[in-house]
């Protein structure tokens, strides 16, 4: 079977065993990998949807795709599929770095991890051997050290591992992949810490079989050349990485600032991508076979760290009246060094800043002052005093203060660094996209700012429906093929299918290929079903559907019922936004209406 | 108040500004009607100007522009 393993690794932490399983053809031509097939496979391996997150019975899909490790550009990635302790929706996160490939390297498509190690534990999988390794001597390591120890102890391998954070169980923990990579986002670093986890290893000489080599060496150059023709991915991405859009952003009037209290903020320019390249001295690194190297590395005071991305500069800058570019860079180190996502750990932060504003929480802290903002992170992240309740995100924190309105999230996970008010499309991304509010399930970045491929109108609803489903089913196979969405810049949409055939052999007639995003959209959509997720679920915090912005976002609000309405009629699903029969046999999903039979929603 | 127009020109296009600067660049307002003189004036080639705003609204090279209004260019950006 070119392109895929075949094999999949099951380990349970809590009996120490494992087992080699073998999946069919249709199993990977139907969900393909990453993402596709981590949904499939938490759906096999998971007792139920209902599982709590931080159980043991709550499982872990590490997974590859069918281009992972081949000489297709951008193919390092892996994902992390589970169910959220955050949102109590399924999901997955995605990163790039060497893990991916070293998993394949072992002879997997996807490792399967349940239970729960009794200490302190790690993972060593190598192509003949699978050891548990008592690890409390590592316990509250940050991030560099445990790296380091890694690195050191095993230099052969590739690792993921999680920081304090993680252990702690905080709900907006990350997962490090490699020195430098990161699987973001809904707390998955919080499943590995409930599960004793703390770091996984991985090495192996074995390599994907390849069905069309010629083909597939001829697209590889093709897309080499894509990707050095645009500005975008030759150069600009690896110069400045992507905090180039803040000054972009802030003029469009849709930069968060003061917990999205405005949409531009007066010091933007000091934290935009430019002023860091004029003020940090700078490098770039890149994943495996990625020829764009987006990542930036910064000299700070102690050292080579990582630079902030766009989101962190949002989230720890301007949503924070922060507007000291070393500021942001300390905090941003700060969150990598504990494994804190920082988009959370910032909104959390505004969240409670406008809670006191407002008067309606005691507290010394205030928007635009960084005073105790470096302690307070830490206490997030050791579960210490007031850094206890936050770690449990905005939405909990919210509710518990009398005001879960003044969290910006979508289903608990906190809203990303562009305001829906003047980008409709994203607003309607936000609410609809099977883990919260992500702008990484479909970007309307692109069509509705950066005009790319045609400049449409980012103000009006009408329409956005149809162009984000659109995109919403290609990056769902993005994410399971895997590549890399910087691809997107450069490469038009018809070029994933034609990687996919030449490397796998099989032929994906065009309509079939868009199924299958589509497929896996809702299969994810059926888990939040399952868990009682209903329509009033797929919905933006108060103010934007109230308060206009600054700038050009004065008076504008997001009107989501209209664009909810055509979105769920264009999906194949009802009112309640339920999958009806059509739609889920056109999909081949029929076996999986039992899941969301017994839940409470109306069907009508 | 002098009629002037405000032009900040970001993600390296400040090389097209006299005085290096990227924001609060001063254009008089007898001098340039449209977006498209704008770019004339700085000798700003076309294909490097990708995104234009004009008080933070997308702009063609023919929108008239006025005194007193804020005109931002960038080149091809991207990321998220």
């Amino acid at each position: 079977m070119p392109g895929w393993m075949g094999k999949i690794l099951y380990i349970d932490l809590s009996s120490k065993e494992h087992q080699i399983l073998e999946s069919g053809e249709d199993f990977y031509h139907k969900f393909l990998g990453g993402r596709g097939l981590g949904a499939r496979l938490l759906f096999k391996f998971l007792e139920t949807p209902h599982t709590e997150p931080l159980s043991s019975r709550n499982t872990l899909v590490f997974s590859t795709g069918p281009l992972t490790a081949t000489v297709v550009p951008t193919t390092g990635r892996m994902t992390l599929t589970t169910r959220s302790p955050l949102t109590g929706t399924i999901f997955d996160s995605n990163a790039g770095g060497y893990w991916g490939p070293a998993l394949k390297g072992a002879g997997y498509d996807a490792l399967v991890i349940t239970g729960k190690a009794e200490t302190l534990t790690r993972l060593e999988i190598n192509e003949n051997s699978i050891k548990f390794v008592n690890c409390p001597e590592l316990s509250g390591w940050n991030n560099s050290r445990t790296w380091e120890h890694l690195d050191q102890k095993l230099p052969e391998y590739q690792h993921v591992y999680i920081g304090p954070a993680g252990e702690n169980q905080v709900y907006f923990a990350s997962v490090s992949v490699g020195k430098n990579r990161t699987l973001g986002r809904g707390g998955m670093g919080a499943v590995l810490g409930s599960k004793n986890l703390k770091a996984v290893s991985l090495k192996g000489s074995r390599q994907p079989g390849v069905a069309d080599r010629k083909r597939t060496e001829k697209i590889k150059e093709k897309s080499l050349t894509w990707l050095e023709n645009s500005p975008l991915t030759a150069s600009r991405l690896e110069e400045m990485g992507t905090s180039m859009l803040v000054n972009l952003i802030n003029e469009a009037g849709v930069l968060p600032t003061r917990n999205f209290q405005e949409t531009q903020f007066a010091g933007a320019d000091s934290i935009s991508g430019e002023s860091l390249r004029d003020r940090m001295e700078a490098s770039s690194g890149s994943c495996f076979n990625c020829p764009i190297a987006c990542a930036r590395q910064i000299i700070g005071p102690e050292g080579e760290q990582a630079g902030p991305e766009y989101e962190t500069i949002g989230l720890l800058g301007s949503n924070l009246g922060i507007s000291d570019p070393e500021l942001i860079a300390k905090f941003n180190q700060l969150c990598n060094e504990l494994g804190l996502d920082t988009i959370s750990t910032g909104s959390v932060i505004a969240c409670l800043m406008e809670l006191v504003d407002r008067g309606y929480f005691d507290y010394q802290i205030s928007f635009a002052s960084a005073e105790g903002l470096a302690d307070l992170i830490e206490d997030i992240a050791r579960r210490r005093g007031l850094g206890d309740r936050l770690a449990r995100g905005s939405l909990r924190f919210a509710r518990e203060a009398g005001h879960p309105e003044l969290a910006m999230q979508v289903k608990g996970l906190d809203i990303p660094a562009f305001d829906p008010r003047g980008m409709k499309g994203q607003g309607l991304g936000y609410i609809t996209s099977n883990r919260g509010a992500c702008h990484l399930r479909a970007n309307m970045l692109n069509i509705e700012l950066l005009g790319l491929p045609e400049r449409i109108d980012r103000f009006t609803e009408e329409g956005k429906a149809a162009l984000l489903i659109q995109q919403q089913d290609l990056n769902a196979i993005l994410d399971s093929l895997i590549v890399c969405k910087f691809t997107l810049f450069a490469l038009a949409e018809g070029f994933y299918r034609e990687m996919l055939e030449a490397v796998t052999g099989v032929s994906f007639p065009e309509k079939e290929f868009y199924a299958i995003g589509e497929r896996i959209w809702n299969l994810e959509k059926i888990f939040n079903l399952a868990v009682g997720f209903q329509r009033c679920d797929d919905s933006l915090p108060l103010r934007f559907k109230v308060e206009g912005g600054s700038g050009p976002l004065a008076g504008e609000i997001v009107e989501e019922e209209k664009m909810l309405e055509d979105y769920y009629r264009i999906r194949g699903w009802n009112f309640s936004g339920i999958p009806v029969d059509e739609t889920l046999s056109r999909l081949e999903l029929r076996e999986f209406k039992h899941y969301f039979l017994g839940s409470d929603i109306n069907d009508s | 108040m002098t009629a002037e127009i405000t032009v900040n020109l970001y993600g390296g296009l400040e090389r097209y500004s006299p005085e290096g600067l990227r924001k609060g660049n001063r254009v008089p307002g007898d001098q340039v009607n449209t977006v498209r003189e704008v770019l004339d004036y700085f000798e700003i080639p076309r294909e490097e100007a990708r995104i234009i705003l004009v008080d933070g609204h997308h702009a063609s090279l023919e929108d008239q522009v006025n005194p007193g209004k804020v005109i931002s260019i960038f080149p091809l950006v991207g990321g998220g």
